[in-house]
Order: C-alpha cells, then sequence, then structure tokens
C-alpha cells in the first residue's frame, strides 16, 4: 500500500513538469502530420518559403501555417516522415528558425 | 529599342522595391519597379538563404541612359523571433552603363535594414552608384508602414507606407512618396504617387518563384 501511495505521490509531483515539457516541444510528431512552431512568421509574402520548401520534399502531401500562432502543419504522404535534422534544415532554408 | 526595355519593364517585373533580397534555397525571384529615377527588372535565384545572383536592367528614365549589371545581395544578420524579424544585407552589383553615343563602367553597393511585425515595418537602404562620367547617385531610402488589418497565412495582405528618399547629390534631393503595398500568395505589388517635379507614378511588382 505505501508503495502504491508512493508512486502515486510521484506521478502527480511530475505530472505537471512532464506536461509542461510537452507542450514546450518545438516539433511534435503525429501519424500523417507533422507540427512546429516557427520564429519569424510575421510577413505572409515571406512566408511563401516555407511553402515552397516543403512542397518540393517528396514526404510532403501539403502544408498550412497559421501565423496567429506560428504553427506550421505538415501533412505528410503514407508511411513517410521527415526527421527532426531535416526539419531544423528545411526551416533554415525557407529562411526561418524553429522554435 | 528604348521602348521595347520599357515595355519589358512594364509587363514584366526590381530590386530595390522591397527588402526582399533574397528568397528560398533554390527560389527564383522576378521585380519590377518604376520611380522618377529608374525603370527596372532585376530577376535572382537565391542559392541559399544567405545569399542571392541575378540580373539587373536599368533605364534612367530622366538621363536617358541604360544599366545592365550583376547583382549580388547578401544577408549578413537575420533575427527571427517570435513577433518579429529583422534582417541586414548588402547589395553590391557590376556592369555597364550607355547612352546613345558613351559606354562606361557601372559599380555600386548599399546596405538594407528592416524590422517588420505583423502590423508595423520600418526599414533604411542607401545606394552609392557610380556610372562614371555618367550618372552617380546617393540615395538614402527610409519606409514606415502599417497594416491597418492583421491578415494570416493566404489572406490578400494590406499595407500603407511612406518612402522617403533622400538623394544628396541630384537634382531633386528630397522625394515623398505614399504608397499602398498589396500581396496574396507570390505577388506584391505597391502602387504609389512620388510628391516630385516629374514621374510621380510609383509602381514595384514583385513575383516569387
Amino acid at each position: 500500500m505505501k508503495k502504491y501511495l508512493c508512486c502515486l505521490i510521484c506521478f502527480l509531483l511530475f505530472l505537471p513538469l512532464s506536461a509542461e515539457k510537452i507542450q514546450k516541444l518545438s516539433i511534435r510528431h503525429f501519424e500523417n502530420k507533422i507540427e512546429l512552431n516557427i520564429l519569424g512568421i510575421v510577413c505572409d509574402f515571406c512566408a511563401r518559403s516555407l511553402e515552397k520548401t516543403f512542397k518540393k520534399q517528396k514526404e510532403v502531401k501539403k502544408i498550412e501555417l497559421d501565423m496567429n500562432t506560428n504553427l506550421l502543419t505538415i501533412y505528410l504522404k503514407k508511411d513517410m516522415n521527415i526527421d527532426d535534422k531535416r526539419l531544423h534544415k528545411l526551416v533554415k532554408d525557407a529562411g526561418f528558425t524553429v522554435e | 529599342m528604348r521602348f521595347i526595355f520599357l515595355l519589358i519593364t512594364l509587363l514584366f517585373s526590381s530590386g530595390y522595391c522591397f527588402a526582399s533580397a533574397v528568397s528560398y534555397a533554390g527560389g527564383t525571384t522576378l521585380m519590377q519597379s518604376h520611380n522618377n529615377i529608374f525603370d527596372s527588372v532585376h530577376l535572382h535565384y537565391s542559392a541559399s538563404s544567405k545569399y542571392s545572383l541575378g540580373y539587373r536592367f536599368e533605364y534612367l528614365n530622366q538621363k536617358n541612359l541604360f544599366a545592365h549589371s550583376m547583382q549580388v545581395n547578401n544577408l549578413i544578420f537575420r533575427k527571427n523571433a517570435k513577433n518579429y524579424q529583422t534582417n541586414f544585407y548588402i547589395k553590391s552589383g557590376l556592369g555597364l552603363i550607355h547612352s546613345d553615343t558613351q559606354i562606361e563602367p557601372l559599380l555600386y553597393s548599399g546596405l538594407a535594414l528592416d524590422w517588420e511585425t505583423r502590423r508595423f515595418y520600418a526599414s533604411y537602404s542607401n545606394r552609392f552608384y557610380w556610372g562614371h562620367d555618367l550618372f552617380s547617385l546617393i540615395n538614402n531610402r527610409y519606409r514606415l508602414g502599417i497594416a491597418p488589418y492583421i491578415a494570416n497565412f493566404g489572406d490578400f495582405h494590406t499595407w500603407l507606407m511612406l518612402q522617403i528618399d533622400h538623394n544628396p547629390i541630384n537634382d531633386e534631393e528630397l522625394i515623398v512618396t505614399p504608397f499602398v503595398r498589396l500581396f496574396v500568395s507570390n505577388y506584391l505589388l505597391e502602387l504609389g504617387y512620388s510628391l516630385s517635379e516629374s514621374n510621380n507614378v510609383f509602381v514595384n511588382f514583385v513575383w516569387k518563384f
């Protein structure tokens, strides 16, 4: 009983910390899509570079960009993915920075 | 001949109009500009997001001179922040300037600084233009802008802008140009009216592809 109580307390103590950590991750991988927080998205005309850069990638089906939240969503083709290192490079090539 | 150059300038689309001097890696940009000194067409290719190389044609409409040059734009510094972006570029070109009877070397260089949020825009650029005996120019350009509404990605964007050109060694030392900047997708258009003695129409067009 004591053991379970200890585990429960530890879980409750570390839960907010882990949730905060998850929220702060700037690249989030899901099935068939990736979400990234981008810095420097202030101009639609300049942000077109992100669209151009990502649409050239064979893994990418389409992208969506929300300038209010600086959120770039990359929709992937079936069973395809792009690793974080390449995502950073592609965002840099477009002239921006991953948060 | 002049008519053909003017036609090309008007039909297609430069460079000193918009601080988008470097595009994305592998991107090409076509820019056209018409103001009270120059009609120009500038086509540049960005090998990376740090520099671009391009060809620039200019017709100096008050002097009846033509200029052809290769221009290199370097992004020296960029700060991407959550709510703003700031850039520092150096732009330089080398080519030839000619009249109907005379041809001379042409050199120019300048820097460009800009700071932009989704609501406000401010920039400063300068250009030192040396065409030997034919034409020389020192230009300081200041721009301020405000977006009357905040638009999202894919929307139609409108900016109200004010441009002040200071040309200390030229006939008209100070030229004020209020203009409107409109953009949607990969197309940007600036339309204004210069408070100058002649050639008041101000048009810039940029196409990124």
